[in-house]
């Protein structure tokens, strides 16, 4: 976990005049509670903040010297017995924020089935429940994570074992729930919703009523998310008492050492446009945002069409190949990572250097997090957003909602319309390739051995030479090792 | 933190057990704490291997200890049935299926303390690898003893079932404590599995299962019964055309040999339910073949409900061997794997079988008239049970005495290194050193297929004048074989082990004999050997190959004390020349 990168001073002003904004909106669900973080100068320790030692030890163990500031806001309000709505971008701390309250009371109450916390993404329940088995090595934790994608049974053994803490996308644990006998939440005390506006969003809408219905009202619950809903009858749902609310950043607040820029693309040449921009940042990780899946699958053929490392990772795709997507990206094993916005929150990859918008993100609160992705931890990051003549209105939402004009990237047009041909012999090969796939798909049974692009990767080397060549003189060296290797032919 | 109590708890229980009871083999081995370093010497078989000792128990003679978790008091005298800690009345019915059985005067003293070596073992949960002739006897015991482990059983699990809802009664539900100590199922419900060759023994066992339950009195109900005779009995007379067959054979063509079969028994209070849905069976009786067919074959992909097996049996493997061995090799392959599907009450599935320790509680019994070094192999592989394994391997007489005419044997030993190389070497030996030396009218046996085939082919290639008699072949062509050789209008018969099995037909004209391998059947030598038809003036040719993996066939036929000597003997050639 890095720390929070936000400055203070800065975040103290936004702070105080998101507050104003908050308080008037408020219907009050409660009576919130506003944590004041005007003092951050004198810093407490884990100790200071009532943490108990054993905990103290294993943040120790973690590297965690310092609470982050997230940790310093929430923990003696979580430490309290209170429920908790915390505001703060991850990578800044927050799983510990929820994490060691859960830890310090299962500590004098050891029980099964202690603590449920729900995340959107199967990604993102992996890295929590590792943190969380990090933090409770020490004292006998017992954690399991339950996400769809994976064997049923190997999950309900997981579950025999009685675990403390499970970590769950709701639809799996939804079909535990009702599948898997001798499994209940009875007994449940504590509630986390990470990334909880998009849990409390439609999506999750039927899951998460069928988990509310089961387990006890008698608990404790936390929020946390970088984004947060305003709307009551949401946070309602949630049925929180009498909740503090945290916050160490503002709503759609980016990172300083973040540069944004836009583009401004005719449609018709938007995938040239994108190769283009691989091809001036090439050596650079990336990550490329789409809206669908198709979109992100086609894109993530057509670039390794043309020689590019581009790994797909999208909701259609098994869990062991998103895994195995991701792997190969966080490892730099691979540039670029195509994707949709199930990526877009919470997952931490310190090296990211560049986030391009490919489709425009459907709400402004989606921007924030994608190009979140990049300039963590310190680090400096670029993001561009793609805009079409088709998407003019969205992208002024967009900056309206940043409270800030973005500047245009700057290119040079002649450079761009030289890779207009192959691009688009790329995109109509890109399409077939899809096409046939989606045919053997249905075909059936030789299933296995064709649905797995993700890990095939054919790259024909005759576009390789030409984009390279091209790539502006200094950054002949980008493709450096292995670009396009041939590792497996299919069939 | 919650370092759960279930193990302090569990062995506080078992403590205050023992001293109501003195002896409660039940809770004994499950209480056994099995985990990682132990688990990992169980899996360690060379170690195991070479620590075993070898001991003499009473009836089943000298037999091989492999130690388990922990060491077992030294032999003491089984006599006392009380000693086992067992229901009376379960007792009293097997004592009185044991008394069935006409017992020879002068085999009395013998069987009896077979017998009750058996018992003991079987009662201590300890893997066992017997050889016996007295079928009756060791049937009853373990089909005893599996009726006394499913009572145990399902008692604890009522019990715990009334402790569970007792405690959720209360205001705060049940504690951890409870519901951890409730643990006592696995993955799925059946927990015995007997593996027989023919539904004429699945018949004879079930039968003995009822009458341990109910008695001899005949109450007591059974679901299915009729259905239940109508496919698994069979003729208990054999024609009279039958009559000359040695007897073993005559036992093998008497009653159902189906060979194909499964069914699954429950076990309710005092209702025993034949053709129960594997899911809700407590005992599972099958043959491998059918057996085989569910776990992935033909009729299904059920490999998970042998995953939480407690006792399994494999009776009669001398049988099964003349079957097909592999389908008991691939059911063993798939005994206590983690299932792929779950659908039980998973906070009652024991820690052990989360763990992946079934294998180690699980006790193994197996059955055989003769040993061989594949049920050996397969027992020291499979056998993992914390409580150890015994394998006896008795003083054997050898079958030499049944040959009827003067002959002269010629043993050819070859030089093994690998055990993986023994096929290739005795065919190499077999080309160089038999083939040029054959002469017409030439019975050559080979006891595996696979040897065969291979034979055939290079027979085939040298264009050498031979017919056939395997397994494969239809009656037509192996009559029409065994007329060309009796007309010497062919000069060799090759004959494969399982064809004379299962046939057991004279075969005439023979006047020599070449053993490609001994038989794994002890009688076949002898029998082969007094096929002669040659001018009784001359002494009668056996040869035989043999490299000292061969041992183990060697004492069956030859007897224990003259395999010895025949091992130890360093010549290549070895000729014993009777009168």
């Amino acid at each position: 976990m890095s720390d929070s990168s936000s400055s203070d001073g800065e975040d103290k002003n936004q702070f105080l005049t998101n507050r104003k904004k908050t308080l008037t909106k408020k219907k009050t669900v409660a009576e919130a509670v506003e944590e004041e973080v005007e003092d951050v100068e004198e810093e407490k320790t884990f100790a200071e903040l009532g943490v108990s030692q054993p905990l103290c030890d294993a943040c120790h163990r973690l590297g965690w010297v310092k609470p982050s500031k997230i940790q310093q806001a929430a923990l003696p309000h979580a430490l309290q017995g209170k429920d908790v709505i915390g505001l703060a971008e991850t990578g800044s701390g927050k799983t510990g924020a929820f994490a060691i309250p859960v830890l310090q009371s299962l500590l004098d109450h050891p029980q099964a089935f202690f603590c449920l916390v729900l995340t959107p993404t199967r990604e993102l329940a992996f890295q929590i429940g590792q943190q969380f088995e990090a933090l409770g090595s020490g004292i006998g934790l017992i954690v399991a994570v339950i996400v769809g994608g994976v064997d049923m049974a190997a999950q309900a053994m997981a579950l025999a074992r009685r675990p403390h803490i499970i970590v769950a996308t709701p639809g799996r644990l939804v079909d535990h729930l009702e599948n898997t006998k001798g499994f209940n939440l009875k007994a449940l005390k504590f509630l986390i919703m990470d990334e909880a506006d998009r849990i409390l969003n439609m999506d999750f809408e039927v899951e998460l009523d069928k988990i509310l219905k089961v387990i006890p009202r008698e608990r404790r619950t936390y929020l946390f998310s970088a984004t947060m809903t305003k709307k009551v009858s949401k946070l309602e749902r949630a049925s929180l008492r009498d909740p503090a609310r945290v916050s160490i950043s503002t709503r759609y607040k980016t990172v300083d050492n973040l540069k944004q820029h836009y583009i401004f693309v005719p449609n018709k040449y938007k995938e040239t446009y994108l190769v283009y921009l691989l091809n001036e940042h090439a050596g650079n990780s990336a990550i490329v945002f789409c809206a669908t899946c198709a979109t992100t699958m086609q894109v993530a053929v057509m670039l390794r069409q043309l020689g590019m490392q581009a790994v797909p990772l999208h909701g259609q795709m098994s869990q062991e190949k998103r895994l195995g997507s991701l792997n190969k990206f966080k490892s730099k094993a691979r540039e670029i990572l195509v994707c949709t916005d199930v990526a877009a929150r919470g997952l931490d990859i310190p090296h990211v250097d560049m986030v391009i918008n490919y489709d425009m993100p459907s709400q402004s609160k989606d921007y924030v997090h994608r190009v979140g992705r990049t300039a963590r931890a310190g680090r400096s990051g670029l993001a561009i957003t793609v805009v079409t003549q088709y998407d003019v209105e969205a992208y002024q939402k967009i900056e309206a909602n940043l409270g800030k004009k973005l500047d245009e990237y700057k290119c040079v047009e002649n450079e761009v319309m030289v890779l207009v041909e192959r691009t688009q012999e790329a995109m109509e090969n890109a399409k077939i390739e899809m096409k046939e796939m989606d045919e053997k798909r249905k075909s059936g049974k030789k299933r296995r051995q064709n649905d797995d692009f993700g890990d095939t990767e054919e790259s024909s080397g005759r576009f390789k030479m030409g984009i390279r060549s091209m790539g502006g003189s200094g950054k002949g060296g980008s493709g450096g090792g292995g670009r396009g290797g041939k590792k497996k032919m299919r069939k | 933190m919650a370092k759960r109590k279930l193990k302090s708890s569990e062995f506080e229980a078992t403590t205050s057990e023992k001293i109501a009871k003195k002896i409660d083999h039940f809770s004994d081995f499950w209480n056994q704490k099995v985990e990682g370093v132990e688990s990992a010497q169980l899996e360690d078989t060379r170690a195991r291997t070479k620590s075993s000792q070898k001991v003499e128990l009473p009836g089943i003679g000298a037999s091989s200890i492999y130690k388990g978790v922990q060491d077992f008091p030294s032999f003491t005298d089984a006599s006392d049935l009380s000693g086992l800690g067992w229901n009376e009345g379960l007792l009293e019915n097997m004592t009185s299926l044991l008394e069935e059985t006409e017992v020879d005067e002068k085999n009395e003293q013998q069987v009896e303390s077979e017998r009750q070596t058996i018992l003991k073992l079987t009662a201590e949960y300890r893997d066992l690898l017997a050889i016996s002739n007295d079928q009756d006897g060791y049937r009853s015991i373990y089909c005893a003893h599996i009726i006394q482990h499913l009572i145990r059983n399902k008692n604890l699990i009522i019990g715990n079932k009334r402790k569970l809802e007792i405690a959720s009664t209360k205001e705060e539900g049940a504690d951890e404590e409870t519901i951890e100590s409730c643990r006592d199922s696995g993955f799925v419900r059946p927990i015995v599995l007997i593996l027989c060759p023919f539904k004429k023994d699945a018949y004879d066992i079930i039968n003995r299962l009822r009458r341990i339950i109910h008695g001899d009195d005949g109450s007591g109900e059974v679901w299915n019964k009729n259905r239940f005779e109508e496919e698994y009995s069979g003729p208990t007379e054999l024609p009279p055309t039958r009559a000359d067959f040695p007897d073993d054979h005559k036992e093998l063509l008497l009653g159902n040999n189906d060979d194909a079969f499964r069914i699954g028994i429950a076990l309710s209070k005092k209702v025993l339910k034949l053709y129960e849905k594997f899911e809700k069976a407590d005992i599972l009786v099958c043959s491998p073949l059918g057996l085989r067919m569910i776990l992935n074959g033909d009729d299904g992909n059920e490999a998970h409900l042998i995953s939480s097996i407690n006792i399994t049996v494999v009776d009669r493997t001398d049988i099964m061997i003349q079957q097909n061995w592999e389908n008991v090799q691939l059911i063993f392959s798939h005994l206590h794997s983690q299932p792929s599907k779950i659908d039980t009450d998973i906070s009652r599935v024991r820690k052990l079988y989360l763990d992946g320790h079934s294998k180690h509680f699980s006790q193994l019994l197996m059955f055989s008239r003769y040993s061989h070094e594949l049920f050996t192999s397969l027992m020291l592989q499979s056998s993992q049970n914390h409580r150890g394994l015994v394998v006896s391997n008795p003083k054997k007489s050898g079958t030499l005495t049944d040959i009827e005419i003067p002959l002269c044997q010629e043993l050819h030993k070859f030089e093994v290194k690998d055990p993986n190389e023994t096929s290739d070497l005795r065919f190499k030996y077999f080309v160089d050193k038999i083939i040029p030396t054959l002469v017409p009218r030439t019975l050559i046996v080979i006891p595996s297929y696979f040897d065969f085939v291979r034979v055939r082919n290079h027979l085939k290639k040298a264009e050498e004048s031979f017919v056939m008699c395997h397994e494969y072949a239809n009656r037509a062509k192996v009559d029409r074989a065994r007329e060309m050789f009796y007309h010497e209008r062919k000069s060799y018969l090759v004959v494969t082990e399982r064809w004379y099995f299962f046939n057991r037909r004279q075969l005439t004209g023979v006047h020599r004999v070449i053993f490609y391998q001994l038989p794994s059947h002890p009688l076949f030598y002898s029998e082969f050997i007094n096929m002669s038809d040659a001018d009784t003036s001359q002494r009668f040719l056996a040869i035989l190959l043999l490299c000292k993996y061969d041992r183990m066939r060697l004492e069956n036929t030859f007897g224990t004390e003259m395999a010895a000597a025949v091992m130890a003997n360093k010549q290549t050639v070895q000729a014993i020349v009777s009168q």
